[in-house]
């Protein structure tokens, strides 16, 4: 097939998957949060034991960040549809349990698709490393303030993108997440505030960095179409891997919903052998 | 607002130390009552854990760091 060949079949195919209305996306979304919010009374009123809810917690933490991001590239609703309201909806509350903005996760995320694996440009480069053990430990290292601030690399990328009003959003979610941390530590619920919010957000973003950032951009060096990331095979399968075997596909359309990207692979896959991506294991 | 923002930046600056003493120390004084463990030498278990926390949230602040390695 010539070059044009390829690119308007893998467009034909890709169109194919673009108009879905993503109904989970939402129900994921606002779901995974009631939950969340209701580990807090159940664990208030003696009815959970806090050993349960703490992984509980975890996996909300670790859930949470998906269907932002389905938001960031407006699968509910593109600007100006109907039902863009609900989109932005589920992109702020989605990301509650992380205490994260949705809006420096929006404009740091689509300079991530502009510059995949550009050591100054991609803000999620801070998540390369050597191999997963020291992923992991990179997560940690990499939000240590050092010598710059916590935003350090988010900062960077959105003062250079013209866009550091939105840094006010990161100050306020830090002010009401510790505010909160401070005013249950003082009530006598420091526990509960450890073990449903502060460790498990610790462990989650870990989680989230981890299988969202390093697994598919390892070793986060190529920066072509075709090559920036890579289809694999997680041991601990598609969902635990937040379905990012098939990352690849994500960054080579993006309006694709998350849960379509492994029937896309499939039917995608002869053209993006002739491409020449990366496959590492036997993915289906 | 730069009033306001200088204010922000200044606690957002110190949250290390704020943590330490604010959350740290609580949190080690009520899971100390909780697995019923006393204080060393005669202190109450807030007052042990505020020693603990806010030491920990001074060396995160002056190291910026806290577990030592930085980026």
């Amino acid at each position: 097939m010539t070059e044009a060949e390829l690119r308007k079949q893998e467009r034909m195919i890709a169109r194919k998957y673009a108009d879905r209305f993503p109904w989970e996306v939402p129900l994921w979304g606002l779901g995974n949060l009631l939950i969340w919010l209701s580990l807090w009374p159940l664990v208030f009123l003696d009815l959970l034991p806090l050993w349960v809810a703490f992984p509980i917690a975890c996996v909300n933490v670790m859930a949470c960040f998906l269907p932002a991001h389905e938001a960031v590239h407006g699968m509910i609703a593109r600007p100006g549809q109907r039902l863009r309201w609900l989109n932005e909806l589920v992109g702020h509350l989605s990301l509650l349990p992380m205490a994260m903005p949705y809006r420096i996760q929006k404009l740091t995320h689509f300079e991530h698709h502009r510059h995949v694996n550009h050591p100054e440009y991609d803000p999620d480069i801070t998540t390369r490393s050597k191999g997963p053990w020291d992923a992991i430990w990179q997560s940690f290292v990499q939000r240590q303030r050092g010598k710059g601030g916590v935003l350090r690399g988010y900062g960077y990328i959105l003062e250079r993108i013209g866009r550091s009003d939105v840094l006010v959003d990161g100050a306020l979610y830090q002010l009401t997440f510790f505010a909160c941390l401070f005013a249950l530590a003082w009530s006598g619920y420091a526990i509960e505030a450890a073990l449903l919010w502060w460790a498990p957000r610790q462990i989650g973003i870990a989680y989230i960095q981890f299988f969202f950032s390093w697994a598919p951009h390892h070793p986060a060096v190529e920066q072509g179409r075709y090559d920036n990331a890579k289809f694999f095979k997680s041991r601990v399968g598609n969902i635990a891997s937040m379905g990012m075997q098939y990352h690849l596909i994500h960054h080579l359309h993006p309006f694709i919903p998350l849960t379509d990207t492994p029937k896309a692979f499939r039917e995608l896959r002869p053209i993006l052998e002739a491409r020449g991506c990366r496959f590492e294991g036997d993915l289906r | 607002m730069p009033a306001l923002e200088f204010v922000v930046k200044k606690i957002l600056h110190l949250m290390p130390i704020l943590f330490g003493f604010l959350f740290l120390g609580p949190l080690v004084a009520q899971t100390m009552d909780r697995l019923d463990w006393p204080a060393p030498l005669g202190l109450s278990t807030l007052a042990f854990g505020l020693i603990i926390g806010g030491s920990w949230g001074l060396f995160a602040f002056f190291r910026g760091s806290w577990i030592w390695a930085r980026p």
